[in-house]
């Protein structure tokens, strides 16, 4: 087990590594920042002074082992533009996009799980039907066109909920649920394909034939064998999740990580890119990491196979 | 492994052909799948051809040019709001026709949205197959990479590079088919891999034919169905991505446009003219859900034990 997780962790460094190092590489090979940065009548004596100020006249893979090097002490550069560290500008924004992140995720599990479950339970009858047809909508829409509806709707005709800003908790609503809903929409089908794999297995059938009552087979043999293949997708959509929180953010112009992302990406600043993609990056391995360990717990098979092989 | 029929166009359908043939239906079958979706894959199906037809003819389609201005005409409501049929669609806030520039902007999106699953495909496929050839560090390395771009939401990677290289138009077609790559280039080592003990390459490289003729005449073929079948299910995400970025203004540039820079212009004037953003936005819904419910019977035809 130990050996498992160390090597997985290892690998996840080196994936790490790998990105942050291809993200660098590719920001330097489009071009000299000045160009943008600095209006284009700027006397060149300024343009080498700025240069020399923030390291760009140096050597690209001079500039890559700097980086490095400081990023191995905590520290992500400063932002063009604020003159702040890069880090702080991005874990002053990160609250409102967790904020956001946590609600639009635990509603899509929520939701999916049940409404999968229920869809499952209940195959080929008109619920089911409801169920699927919902979800096919759901994670066919565009999020970016989901939410102009939302705001179409909900905000300039009904006049129900305001339409962007981020002050009280009617102002999460449609960010959330456009969020959420392809991951839910996803999360729903994939749990009733699983259930159904599941209670056709031969061990629903002894169990059937012991005399366990139907919510028992349900609840103790179906539901925690057909939770395995349904943390995998969690998993995945945590991901799809962060990059939809760039659009999201835009759309209902909610002040988080991705709304600074989709800013800093506008004005160039690398450092609070390269920041926000690093810390990306690591969450998302972290979270695969924390799936294939939350496996080895769901199921045993995974604990004591590498000892018996 | 699964041996793959070698006649791509027709393989989903003789598979569904044989499985209807082989195994003995109960007998709602033919109800539940003869009369139950028809309509509405028929329906998807016939939107499908519809676009493609667009994006082929869009110039002989467009009623104006996509960019033709006229501020007399500014803001006219489509047909079904109360407009005149001048402008079925409605025109934008700078009198441009709505329904030439959805024909022109689908045009664009499916260009790109095919053009960059292709290169998507044949450089993933090609990255497999190569790994799976050399195995040994060659393949750690292609891994390394498979894995880095899926611990990446690929937007954010895109939209970066995008912004920094300024909306080149070439950049996006390469960034749209960067995406994606690494699933052929699984499914391509895996079949690699698996077909390498097949009887038939071990004839074939007995006889002594030489590499590339090995993989490009006899592996390839062997596992384009596949293949095609991984195109069409990345084809949808594709379209997302192009409109995301564009509706985002990092994607097309103006004076070109696609569905979602048109959308993303139409962002500014909800509350004016809901249309402007409205019919781009119900234009990609249509065309990712048709792929979806499509590809959902197919994938019920292919695999009953899923119903």
């Amino acid at each position: 087990m130990f050996v498992l997780i160390s090597a997985k962790a290892l690998r996840a460094v080196a994936t790490l590594l790998l990105v942050v190092t291809a993200v660098f590489f590719i920001l330097r090979a489009s071009g000299d920042p000045t160009y943008v940065l600095l209006p284009d009548d700027t006397p060149q004596y300024i343009v080498d002074i700025y240069k020399a100020r923030w390291g760009i006249d140096r050597p690209v893979y001079e500039q890559y082992v700097t980086y490095i090097a400081s990023l191995l002490q905590g520290d992500f550069g400063v932002s063009f533009f604020d003159f702040k560290p890069a880090i702080d500008l991005v874990l002053e924004r990160l609250p409102k996009t967790l904020q956001l992140g946590v609600v639009a995720y635990a509603g899509a599990v929520i939701f999916g799980v049940t409404l999968g479950v229920i869809a499952a339970l209940n195959r080929n009858t008109i619920i089911d039907r409801l169920v699927m047809v919902a979800a096919v909508f759901g994670y066919s829409m565009p999020n970016f066109f989901f939410g102009l509806l939302l705001i179409i709707f909900l905000s300039l005709q009904l006049r129900w909920l305001p339409p962007s800003g981020s002050d009280t908790w009617a102002h999460m609503v449609m960010p959330a649920v456009t969020l959420g809903l392809a991951a839910g929409a996803q999360i729903a089908r994939f749990t009733r394909s699983s259930i159904l794999e599941v209670i056709r297995q031969p061990y629903i059938r002894t169990a059937r034939a012991k005399g366990a009552s139907y919510g028992r087979r349900i609840r103790w043999h179906a539901l925690p064998n057909a939770a395995i293949p349904t943390v995998t997708v969690l998993g995945f959509q945590f991901g799809l999740m962060i990059g939809g929180t760039v659009v999201i953010e835009t759309v209902f112009a909610w002040p988080g990580m991705g709304r600074l992302f989709y800013q800093a990406v506008g004005a160039r600043d690398y450092a609070v890119v390269q920041a926000i993609i690093l810390l990306i990056a690591a969450s998302i391995i972290l979270v695969n990491l924390a799936v294939d360990l939350l496996y080895a717990v769901l199921d045993p098979r995974v604990r004591i196979a590498p000892e018996k092989v | 492994m699964v041996h793959v029929q070698p006649e791509s166009s027709a393989f989903s359908k003789s598979m569904a052909v044989q499985q209807g043939a082989v195994i003995q239906h109960p007998p709602g079958w033919r109800r539940r799948v003869g009369l139950d979706r028809p309509w509405i894959v028929i329906i998807a199906g016939a939107y499908l051809v519809l676009v493609v037809l667009v994006a082929l003819f869009a110039p002989a389609l467009q009623p104006y040019d996509h960019a033709q201005q006229d501020l007399f005409e500014i803001r006219n409501p489509p047909v079904f709001m109360g407009g005149d049929w001048r402008y079925i669609l409605g025109t934008d806030d700078l009198g441009r026709d709505v329904l030439s520039r959805v024909i022109y902007g689908t045009k664009v999106s499916v260009a790109i949205a095919i053009i960059g699953t292709g290169i998507g495909a044949v450089l993933g496929s090609f990255l497999g197959i190569v790994a799976a050839h050399f195995r040994g560090w060659a393949d750690e390395i292609i891994m390394m990479f498979v894995d880095a771009q899926s611990s990446l939401p690929f937007i954010i990677f895109a939209l970066a590079v995008l912004a920094f290289f300024s909306g080149n138009f070439w950049v996006l077609v390469i960034v749209v088919g960067i995406d994606g790559w690494e699933r052929y280039a699984r499914l391509a080592r895996g079949m690699a891999l698996s077909s390498g003990q097949a009887t038939y390459i071990e004839a074939v490289s007995s006889l002594g034919v030489s590499t590339w003729k090995l993989y490009a005449r006899h592996l390839l073929p062997n596992i384009l169905p596949a293949l095609m079948i991984q195109f069409t299910i990345n084809l949808p995400g594709t379209i997302l991505l192009e409109t995301s970025l564009s509706f985002l203004g990092l994607g097309v540039q103006p004076p070109m446009t696609s569905l979602g820079q048109m959308l993303g212009y139409g962002r500014d004037y909800l509350l004016q003219a809901p249309w402007i953003a409205v019919v781009p936005g119900m234009t990609i819904f249509f065309i990712t859900l048709s792929i979806s419910i499509l590809g959902d019977w197919l994938r019920d035809h292919l695999d009953p034990s899923l119903r």
